[in-house]
């Protein structure tokens, strides 16, 4: 029976960031790191501990699977990761319910603008 | 270092993570080549360690309800935890592993801070056990009367031996007032005036030994000492009196600085022979005249 992705909203940062760099491709762990900074410009980061950590909480809640190594000029310690299905529905959730969150603060934003004379 | 320091931390993670992540986080922290970032990446390591041990429910293990303190047989309850949860024997090991090793750090990080890097002297005191004043009051105390309203006066030499290390204050009674304050004080507490005042000789006695004149031929200057009250000045060319504060039997720290120090040199009557004075990584050696 698929799960209902909405009783895990909302999200963590890092674990929004950590669905969203693996929504493209298969990453490792360090390119989950360089992929998050990237897409943040640099402005949001985690250390392999954050990434880790979360990685451990998807992988158990079968958001992320793990592939290990892949190719074989890259280190061998290096393990892949891709998003499941199921993370894929819940990173749509969230992002839904970003997207409604956005929508009314511009909403908000856009009454509270001063009338010119 | 850090790398080491770095799989150690790796190594007290739950034996699970680490099988399946340590050696992935290992070669994240292997393309770290700025020493800030590895230091970074050392304390993201720290913080994962304290979450995994701290927050991950599987070191607590559930204690069963047979295990459960049962009410004792006359009804009256007797005491149980809060939660229903015990550590994980490994979690107390790895707990007390982190404690001390946090322990360490931070008794090293005290004993080499930056306090030790600029030089900040701080006295080390210890009493004379022939004094008859209590030993944890410093001499102002003893005389029962604040001093630093008082006008300096003149000195009085007599042959010592040895100062009591204590840092003494720079505005004090001169040494003849003193006397006849501290008598006058202590007719009026009806407490016996002698070994008060015998202490104040004794104080003024070991001080006489460092007073003199010493010379230095290079640079070529005079370096004088002299008593005030009841703590140690010194006089160069070009300075103004300032006041000496006692960290040893020899050495001095020059009042309202931690960078210079006098260290004088008794010959075998105890008498001093000769000084050098430390300023700014420089020193000046003199002899008595």
């Amino acid at each position: 029976m698929p799960i209902d992705p909405h009783q895990y909203l909302p999200l963590s940062p890092a674990t929004l960031h950590i669905l969203l760099s693996l929504a493209g491709e298969d990453l490792h762990g360090y390119g989950i790191m360089q992929e998050i900074g990237r897409q943040s410009d640099g402005k949001y980061k985690v250390g392999p501990g954050t990434l880790y950590d979360n990685l451990e909480k998807l992988l158990d809640r079968e958001w992320v699977e793990e592939l290990g190594s892949r190719k074989s000029d890259d280190d061998p310690r290096r393990r892949y990761y891709r998003l499941t299905a199921a993370g894929r529905r819940v990173l749509a959730a969230e992002t839904a319910r970003l997207a409604g969150v956005v929508r009314e603060a511009r909403a908000r934003l856009q009454l509270a603008k001063p009338r010119r004379a | 270092m850090l790398r080491h320091l770095y799989r150690c931390a790796l190594r007290l993670h739950p034996p699970e993570f680490r099988r399946h992540f340590g050696e992935e986080m290992l070669s994240i922290y292997d393309h770290s080549t700025e020493r800030l970032l590895s230091l970074g990446l050392l304390l993201d390591a720290i913080v994962s360690l304290g979450r995994q041990r701290i927050w991950r429910s599987e070191f607590w293990l559930q204690t069963s309800r047979s295990s459960m303190p049962q009410p004792a047989a006359n009804a009256i309850p007797s005491f149980s935890s809060l939660a229903p949860f015990r550590p994980h024997t490994s979690a107390m090991i790895h707990g007390m592993v982190i404690s001390i090793t946090l322990f360490c750090v931070t008794c090293f990080a005290i004993r080499d801070s930056w306090i030790h890097i600029l030089r900040v002297q701080i006295p080390a005191v210890s009493y004379d056990s022939d004094l008859s004043i209590h030993p944890g009051a410093s001499l102002s105390a003893a005389r029962g009367k604040p001093t630093s309203a008082m006008p300096d006066g003149k000195t009085k030499s007599d042959s010592g031996s040895n100062l009591i290390p204590e840092p003494l204050p720079v505005d004090v009674l001169p040494a003849d007032a003193q006397a006849s304050t501290l008598a006058a004080a202590n007719r009026k507490s009806n407490t016996p005036a002698e070994p008060l005042a015998a202490a104040v000789a004794t104080l003024q006695l070991r001080l006489d030994s460092y007073v003199g004149t010493s010379v230095s031929h290079k640079p070529n200057t005079k370096i004088a000492v002299g008593i005030e009250g009841d703590h140690l000045t010194i006089r160069l060319v070009g300075w103004p009196k300032r006041a000496l504060s006692p960290v040893s039997e020899t050495t001095f720290l020059v009042a309202g600085t931690n960078d210079q120090w006098v260290e004088f040199v008794p010959d075998s009557n105890g008498k001093m022979r000769q000084l050098s004075l430390f300023q700014n990584g420089d020193s000046i050696t003199a002899v008595h005249q």
